[in-house]
């Protein structure tokens, strides 16, 4: 926090960007069919797999978008903390 | 022959190219995410420096890393659902053939079976044609039989098919993927959650070692799923994370784990209570050990990352501060053990370590009051901040973690209804901070570093007003300055609680801050803030009485004048460690007080502090020539005090001239020479205003005059001059 050496302005994108990863989640119900592929151990084995990879890829999208949050909130808290120290003799 | 075991070879390829196209589809957007997600961390890290930045940009780096492992098992299930419509097609390619061939031969059979049969039955039948008809039937037998092996190698090619691209799909998340499979889906089934988190925790137990690929599955998976990490982490507790920290740590064989179990431990703890969030942070301190060193990292250090990582609730470095801070009383021997410099592996000169201490002091900066009461609460307060402030070796960690926390409780924001009790207890903490630090020997410019030395001249520009209306106050400035004087804050003059520091100290304290021209700069600002505050004061609607007017104004000066020792003597004395530029530098800054225009914005604009802190040094050196002539320059580079009391003399005497002209009914003053009452003249003020100027400069730089020159020592009851202080000669 008490370190950050440039205003908001320029980490303004980052934090756009990383959040917006938030929206990139896909949910849980759409995994493809390959029920007519004439195996049960191939489907089953798929939807498993589908399944662990697409939390992993939900687990991905939202480190992004959590990293944004507290990207904000330190720029935020500079931003707050210096602005109160500019009015504290008026 | 069934109709099902004619066709080994069922299923529609089909299905599984569309679903790889849309698997295809998925990981392609991943991979895109991961590209920009690596793009911003330049800016970032340019953006965000120092300790809190890099472990911002660390955690943004090991989220990304983690995803390529994703985006590649994407890949591999896309692969194998393209390799298994390929090969199924092949196969049902040859398994048309088969069948064809073979329903070709059974229906030629047949027909040779009834024509033997009726060659049989018929007496008249040369014997050679029964013979060739026996002979046609016993071949397409054959026949049969050969297509019906190769049905039947079909069959086992097609099984050895499924089950290789059901073995490659079960592993394609990559590594622990089978044995998270065999908790998850159990029978055929999908079990609890919670049955799922007792069997890892289990295994870990049991063979942590063993299990840290499924532990790098499971976190890969769920390190953001606040319940699954909450239960996860109040499972494992401290010694368990610390153990698996060990193992997963950097440095050691799994290094790719520390990043997603930083990330859990987040998910987990801001879920918490704060009471639970200190008792976690205070049962990692109890729980590391620091003697071991997994491979190249010591406990300390691995805690040290742990707490840095990007959203860590500040109340578990809060807890974890407190029982390092206790056991510096229960147990001397291994709180030293604890803090002792890390160093830096053989071979890596420029490798850095930040310290837990440090750590944990720009964590609990986060949240100023409770860092605060802590302190407080001790038996001993005084001890506790000076001990921390005046002893603790903070060099490698270039101070800043207790800058930080200066700066954050400096600025609190102070509630005066309740009475004045925290800002009492604000200036009690900060005096005893700032008098330890500046009376200690490796407090200096080189160690101390750029950011640290803006938290800290921004958190003694808070009590510009307490400095002002102390400086010449009744009290002996060789002594402490007493804890009340008559300050201008809120627009008013008032008796009030003020800094209870030694004068020498703080200007030392400011003085080493002030040699980076970050820090001179922003302190500037807030002292031509003040100034402007005075004198619009002095000169508003209600204006103070005469006298109080010129102690209002001769003290900003006196600031000024304070601040020019503060900075040139540790700048004059450290000598061998500033260039002349950047000694020049700081003199230009100084004379022209903090009044810096932001490149291409309107003329004349003066910026705040928040651009004031983000002004590089080599930007000021570009900017300053473009506001000075080279005459200006000239007569700074000769004489900054002068041409620092010059420029303020100017600018205060304009602001007078404006405002005393307008003034009904005018101040009034007792002529000396003839006796009688005239109007003030901007003379009666400008006389004091540059006296306590050059005063001030001369107190707080020259031995000639008195006390306030020196520096009590925070080591010993020792006094020494802030020359010899300066020139390295103290230890």
């Amino acid at each position: 926090m008490s370190t950050l050496t440039v205003s908001g302005d320029a980490v303004a994108e980052p934090v756009r960007k990383l959040r917006e990863c938030r929206s990139m989640i896909r949910p849980d119900r759409s995994i493809p069919s390959i029920s007519l592929c004439g195996s049960d151990d191939v489907i089953q084995a798929f939807v498993h797999a589908f399944q662990m990879i697409r939390q992993q890829d939900a687990n991905a999208y939202t480190s992004w978008a959590n990293l944004g949050d507290q990207l904000d909130a330190a720029v935020d808290s500079m931003t707050c903390v210096d602005a109160a120290l500019a009015e504290s003799f008026r | 022959m069934s109709g099902m075991e004619r066709r080994p070879d069922n299923g529609v390829p089909s299905v599984c190219d569309s679903a790889a196209e849309q698997v295809r589809g998925i990981c392609t957007d991943l991979a895109g995410a991961a590209s920009t997600a690596s793009s911003l961390a330049p800016t970032v890290r340019t953006a965000w420096q120092g300790q809190a930045g890099n472990a911002f940009c660390g955690s943004l780096d090991a989220a990304t890393e983690s995803s390529r492992l994703t985006v590649a098992a994407w890949d591999r299930v896309k692969d194998e659902l393209v390799r298994y419509a390929t090969r199924l097609r092949d196969i049902q390619a040859r398994g048309d053939q088969i069948r064809s061939a073979l329903s070709s031969a059974e229906g030629s059979l047949s027909t040779a079976k009834k024509t033997l049969a009726r060659y049989e039955k018929d007496d008249d039948t040369a014997a050679w044609r029964i013979t060739h008809a026996r002979g046609t039937v016993a071949s397409l037998t054959d026949d049969i039989a050969t297509q019906t092996v190769a049905l039947d190698n079909l069959r086992a090619e097609r099984q050895a098919l499924d089950s290789d691209v059901a073995a490659a799909l079960h592993s394609a998340p990559g590594a622990g993927a089978a044995a998270w499979q065999a908790i998850a889906y159990r029978n055929g089934r999908t079990i609890p959650k919670t049955d799922i988190l007792d069997e890892l925790l289990d295994l870990l137990d049991r063979d942590p070692t063993g299990n840290l690929d499924l532990l790098h599955q499971f976190l890969l998976m769920h390190s953001n799923d606040a319940e699954l990490m909450g239960t996860f982490f109040d499972g494992l507790g401290a010694r368990g994370l610390i153990d698996l920290m060990r193992r997963a740590g950097p440095g050691g064989t799994a290094t790719f784990i520390f990043g997603l179990l930083a990330t859990g431990f987040v998910t987990a703890s801001s879920g918490w209570s704060s009471d639970k969030q200190r008792a976690f942070g205070a049962a990692l301190v109890n729980a590391i050990d620091p003697d071991t060193v997994s491979s190249l990292t010591s406990d300390q250090e691995l805690l040290a990352r742990l707490l840095a990582s990007p959203g860590v609730p500040p109340h578990v470095g809060l807890g974890a501060f407190a029982r390092l801070d206790e056991l510096r009383h229960l147990n001397p021997t291994r709180f030293a053990a604890i803090t002792a410099s890390l160093g830096a592996p053989s071979g890596a000169a420029d490798y850095t370590i930040e310290s837990l201490a440090n750590t944990l002091f720009l964590l609990i900066s986060q949240i100023p009051g409770e860092a605060r009461d802590y302190f407080f609460s001790r038996s001993d307060p005084t001890e506790a901040v000076a001990y921390w402030y005046g002893r603790h070796p903070w060099a490698s960690d270039g101070f800043t973690g207790p800058a930080a926390l200066l700066r954050a409780i400096a600025n609190e924001p102070v509630d005066l209804a309740g009475g004045d009790e925290q800002w009492k207890a604000i200036l009690e903490f900060c005096s005893t901070a700032l008098d330890n630090l500046g009376g200690r020997p490796d407090y200096n410019t080189s160690n101390v570093n750029p950011a640290a030395a803006l938290d800290i001249a921004i958190a003694i520009s808070s009590f510009i007003p307490e400095i002002a209306g102390n400086i010449f106050g009744d009290q002996d400035r060789s002594t402490f300055t007493g804890v009340a004087a008559e300050v201008f804050r809120d627009g008013l003059l008032q008796n009030a609680p003020t800094l209870d520091a030694q004068f020498g100290n703080l200007a030392r304290a400011l003085g080493v801050a002030a040699t980076h021209p970050s820090a001179l700069s922003a302190f500037l600002v807030q002292m031509r803030a003040y100034g402007d505050a005075v004198l619009a004061h002095v000169t508003g609607a209600t204006p103070p009485t005469l006298d109080q007017a010129r102690a209002l104004l001769s003290s900003v000066s006196a600031v000024w004048g304070f601040t020019y020792a503060a900075y040139s003597v540790e700048a004059a004395g450290d000598a061998a460690r500033l260039s002349n530029s950047s000694r020049a530098l700081l003199d230009q800054i100084f004379a022209v007080g903090g009044l810096i225009p932001v490149p291409g914005a309107s003329a004349g604009v003066g910026i705040g502090v928040a651009a004031a802190t983000t002004v590089a040094p080599d930007v000021l050196a570009k900017i300053i020539p473009q506001i000075l002539t080279d005459e200006q320059l000239l007569e700074i580079r000769n004489n900054p005090k002068t041409a620092g009391r010059d420029e303020l003399n100017t600018r205060i005497s304009d602001a007078l001239e404006t405002a005393l002209s307008g003034m009904n009914p005018p101040y009034t003053v007792v002529d000396l020479g003839t006796g009688l009452v005239r109007p003030v003249t901007i003379d009666d003020f400008a006389k004091n205003i540059g006296e306590a100027y050059d005063t001030a400069a001369a107190a707080f730089s020259s031995e000639e005059t008195d006390g306030a020159y020196s520096v009590l020592l925070s080591h010993s009851d020792e006094t020494v001059s802030r020359d010899q202080m300066a020139a390295g000669k103290v230890n």
